[in-house]
């Protein structure tokens, strides 16, 4: 029988800063930036590779099946390696719905995610593709063309 | 490239960034200087560099052919972005909106000193409220509705941010639509009778909202880590620098209020978003 899985969060090509309360982590690899809330952030620093999820989950003072939830959220975006997975892994609304049938209030972990743009995708738009246009000057930098001519009264679209 | 005629050139010191800009129209190039000395950029003297030659991090280069005699029409008119040709156009006026763009792209790419967000910013009560979006978003729009209703013009379309994380003046001409993806035209700000802010402000309020036809302004309050990743979008150099830039977004957003949701005339959310500063000034 093989040991129970000892995660271990992922430390190389991340930036970690506080924002109010919640940890922003920032995946250099995959310029993608993860707000852990309090709960979440506990579960993550914990992970050092010594506790399986039963002792991640006593030290965080939290039930075993939510830090699974968390561990497979963190483990999901890439900031957890080693974690457990699970065949069925259990939802967030399973777990709220098991609290409030024994009328038992949880702290469930949240992760947040977004991708990071590239400078020429934030000063423009990712929008505009396809808005109708008659010139070049109606469009953004991302979809700079359009379609339609001047002395066309139809509009084209920018692409 | 070199031997195209250029018989003037600048020097632009831009939020940490110098840039080169050459041309073979001296007219031109002072239409250009003047759009960015207005916005809080300034010229490198050739004492103040203290050398001929001044190490700089970009080199545009503006070639109307004024010095082309064998041309027997005036030639289209180029930007080039070191070798790159960015635009050609026979309108002069597309040409310094194309040399504008390219500059603000790089200055967001690249500030080491400043950040670079898509937003409009207006000044009330000593506070900026800073309205992040996408281009269409209704901008301009709503940046229009709270100066008519008293507030200071910072800028439609970026908003600086400075190492303190406080929102410079950006003080460009709005540009306007007169309807839904026509082309813009500059409108400044005075024009509109509206005053135009001369101080770097701390944020007290980012409002992210586009219009939506038939919304109504019913935002919810993001805090914390979420009301950072709802700005990420939104702010230039993420990927190239983003400690300096997670950095700047934390000090912008320390002690402001984050509203999200989608508004509907901008009028109705105008007189709500003075309304949630007069209550946190209160």
């Amino acid at each position: 029988m093989s040991p129970p899985p000892r995660p271990v969060v992922r430390s190389d090509g991340l930036i970690v800063t506080e924002a109010g309360g919640d940890t922003l982590v920032y995946d250099l690899a995959t310029h993608r930036a993860h707000s852990l809330d309090p709960a979440a952030a506990r579960l993550w620093r914990l992970c050092d590779g010594t506790r399986d999820v039963a002792a991640v989950a006593a030290a965080a003072g939290t039930s075993e099946e939510i830090a699974r939830y968390g561990l497979a959220r963190l483990s999901a975006v890439g900031l957890v390696v080693g974690a457990p997975s699970d065949a069925a892994p259990i939802s967030r609304r399973a777990l709220l719905r098991r609290a409030a049938a024994v009328g038992a209030t949880v702290v469930l972990p949240v992760v947040l995610s977004v991708i990071a743009p590239t400078t020429l995708q934030s000063q423009a738009s990712a929008g505009c593709k396809g808005v109708p246009c008659i010139n070049a000057l109606s469009c953004c930098a991302l979809h700079p063309m359009c379609t339609g001519r001047p002395d066309d009264p139809k509009p084209g679209q920018c692409v | 490239m070199d031997r195209l005629g250029w018989t003037d050139a600048i020097v632009l010191d831009a939020f940490g960034l110098r840039i080169g800009v050459r041309s073979d129209s001296p007219a031109l190039l002072r239409r250009a200087a003047a759009r960015w000395t207005a916005t809080g950029a300034r010229l490198v003297t050739a004492a103040e560099a203290g050398a001929p030659d001044v190490l700089v991090a970009g080199l545009l280069s503006l070639h109307t052919g004024a010095r082309d005699v064998t041309a027997g029409a005036r030639p289209p008119m180029t930007l080039y972005d070191g070798a790159a040709r960015i635009v050609r156009t026979a309108d002069r006026e597309e040409l310094l909106e194309a040399l504008d763009a390219t500059l603000r792209m790089g200055i967001a790419h690249a500030s080491p000193t400043h950040l670079l967000v898509h937003a409009g910013v207006v000044g009330y009560r000593g506070q900026a409220i800073v309205l992040p979006g996408s281009s269409h978003a209704g901008k301009t729009t709503l940046v229009r509705a709270l100066l008519a209703r008293g507030a200071t013009y910072l800028s439609d379309d970026v908003a600086v941010v400075d190492g303190d994380g406080r929102v410079l003046p950006f003080a460009r001409p709005l540009a306007v639509r007169d309807r839904a993806h026509a082309p813009q035209r500059p409108v400044p700000a005075e024009s509109l009778g509206a005053r135009v802010g001369a101080e770097p402000l701390r944020a007290g309020l980012v409002a992210i909202t586009r219009w939506r036809d038939g919304a109504t302004w019913r935002p919810r309050a993001v805090a914390g880590g979420a009301a950072a990743l709802a700005l990420i979008p939104h702010v230039g150099g993420m990927q190239k620098r983003p400690e300096h830039a997670l950095g700047l977004l934390g000090r912008l957003l320390d002690g402001a209020t984050v509203l999200r949701g989608p508004r509907g005339e901008a009028d109705a959310c105008a007189r709500a978003l003075l309304g949630a500063v007069d209550a946190r000034t209160a």
